[in-house]
């Protein structure tokens, strides 16, 4: 059964360019629909602009989209009052990419993965510093640096004090917003095992989104990919990358470098004329669907 | 120097570059390089692969003595050409940087001018080298031809923030080249760019490497990037090069520990289908 159902997401931004020109609409989700399995970990890729991360803000409303259904066990997320929102938020939470501007450098750790549960009011103080050290060893984190800023851990411990915070409320849903991409690649494996076993462990639903197609395709069940703001492939993770059938999936799975010096190099250039933008997704085969 | 074909008169020639013993200091209590040394020959491709910190960035700013204080050389030569550069006079060092060997960086938006038009940046790096204002307008927008950037008159008026992220990489690869360097260091120039216009960068370093004999040294942290572009590699650690060979020992049968980890880090690198689990 879909823990999270998306329909029809779309997002609009208006474009006012200053005293002369005419104000444009920028698309940047336009009518994306998939679902995500209970505990599945779905990939959405994409290059910049493609509306990968808008799509995952627009779900948990961080940002509200212009048109669309979003259900979340079943309850239509888009007509949560704020205070219901607040609520649903407990169970929906996100991690970001970059572990340096996400945490408060002037609130102590401790401080940073507690204030969830402050926000929510859950527990007495004893019982929230106690979460607070469970998750720290939940995580990966020495509970001794409790105490410490931001600026005293490294990059892949910030991250893991990010998902200490976003797990404080013991969630049912992570969106990972490409949450491993700026991390030197030993520490990116560390963060990537850690969110598996979690994964395992609480029985987490991902949502991960990420430019990094290697990635995804060693860790990711199900994929999605998007192109300018629309999805135009989508399936299983191991169908996708034998055989795209999106001239654009065609395209960006052979601009990947390939790790042999001697594997033959098939580069595969985009024709934009070689398909139309506003096909609707197909299913080319089971479970395997291409806007073609 | 003749043509010849004699492998044992190849193999004596003396390298482009060859970095001998080289530390530098930021004053701290351990050095940021540690006495390294490598070597690159003409029309070769030398890859430094290392993560953030491991001192990559440094050496290659040290080469062209554009380290900021407190960062400097505590020991070591660098011989490029047959002359060490670090005993040459800054107004010497001046005649080395961009006409024979130069500079691409990571983020083309923070190093090309925001305020000065392509064309004339490129044209810029030839005139201060001595050619006239004419000649080097000419020339840039040859360049720009030879980057691959569609339109190339018309483009060259273009301010930097006109173009893509793609096509401004290939603007700063147009004024790298613009004097003919034997020698292109490039930090990290695909990084920030998105995977379908990486590839289409290092296909066009490819193609210029061979078209104009550069010889390359290329730092970078992704072992992708590497396997497709190095002839040789250097596997950096806290300062250190803690393995140095030809590509295909260093991806297919790293000695190294170090190297060894950071391989089965790389996703799709250990196995095929394994990968991280």
């Amino acid at each position: 059964m879909p823990l999270l159902e998306v329909a029809g997401l779309t997002k609009h931004f208006v474009r006012k360019p200053g005293l002369f020109g005419k104000t444009s609409i920028v698309k940047a989700v336009d009518g994306v629909t998939f679902s995500i399995d209970e505990g599945e970990m779905f990939g959405l890729v994409g290059e910049s602009g493609s509306g990968k991360s808008t799509t995952g803000r627009c779900i948990l409303r961080l940002m509200e989209p212009t048109a669309g259904q979003v259900s979340f066990k079943g309850e239509n997320v888009l007509a949560f009052s704020r205070e219901r929102m607040r609520r649903a938020r407990r169970d929906m939470q996100i991690v970001f990419q970059d572990p340096y501007s996400s945490l408060n450098p002037r609130m102590r750790v401790r401080d940073i993965v507690e204030e969830p549960l402050v926000i929510h009011q859950l527990g007495s103080r004893d019982e929230r510093r106690g979460r607070v050290r469970e998750l720290f060893e939940l995580v990966g984190l020495e509970p001794a640096h409790l105490e410490r800023y931001p600026h005293e851990f490294s990059g892949g411990q910030r991250q893991r004090i990010g998902i200490a915070r976003a797990l404080a409320l013991n969630p049912a849903f992570v969106i990972a917003d490409e949450a491993v991409s700026a991390l030197d690649v030993s520490i990116q494996a560390q963060v990537v095992k850690l969110l598996l076993d979690l994964q395992a462990k609480l029985k987490l639903t991902y949502l991960f989104i990420a430019h990094d197609l290697r990635l995804v395709e060693h860790i990711c069940g199900r994929v999605a990919v998007m192109y300018r703001g629309r999805i135009v492939e989508m399936g299983a993770t191991k169908a996708i990358f034998a055989a795209p059938t999106h001239p654009y999936t065609r395209a960006l799975l052979s601009a990947i470098p390939v790790l042999d010096p001697d594997a033959p190099r098939t580069r595969i250039n985009l024709d934009p004329a070689s398909f139309d933008p506003a096909a609707v997704l197909k299913e080319v085969s089971g479970g395997h669907w291409a806007a073609v | 120097m003749t043509d010849t074909k004699d492998p044992a008169f190849e193999t004596s020639r003396a390298p482009l570059l060859d970095v001998q013993h080289l530390s530098v200091s930021f004053g701290g209590p351990t050095p940021a390089v540690d006495d390294v040394s490598f070597q690159i020959a003409a029309g070769e491709t030398l890859g430094v692969v290392g993560e953030s910190g491991s001192g990559k960035s440094v050496t290659a700013f040290s080469i062209l003595r554009l380290l900021q204080p407190p960062g400097r050389v505590t020991s070591g030569t660098v011989f490029f050409e047959g002359r060490n550069l670090l005993t040459l006079s800054e107004a010497e060092m001046r005649e080395v940087r961009g006409a024979r060997i130069s500079l691409i960086f990571q983020e083309p938006m923070t190093a090309l001018n925001p305020v000065m038009r392509v064309g004339d940046q490129i044209a810029e790096a030839l005139t201060v080298h001595g050619r006239s204002r004419a000649e080097a307008r000419a020339r840039a927008i040859e360049l720009l031809d030879a980057v691959k950037i569609p339109d190339a008159a018309r483009r060259a008026r273009d301010y930097p923030h006109q173009l893509s992220g793609g096509m401004r990489q290939r603007a700063m690869i147009a004024i790298a080249l613009a004097c003919h360097p034997p020698l292109v260091i490039a930090d990290e120039p695909t990084t920030a760019l998105d995977v379908t216009i990486q590839a289409q960068v290092l296909d066009l370093m490819r193609e210029l490497k061979a078209r104009f004999n550069l010889a390359l040294l290329l730092i970078t942290h992704d072992f992708g990037v590497i396997a497709e572009m190095a002839d040789r590699v250097a596997v950096m650690y806290r300062g250190r090069v803690v393995e140095e060979g030809p590509v295909r020992q260093i991806l297919r049968a790293p000695m190294h520990e170090y190297t060894q980890g950071l391989l089965a880090a790389v996703p799709g690198m250990s196995k095929p289908g394994g990968g991280i689990r």
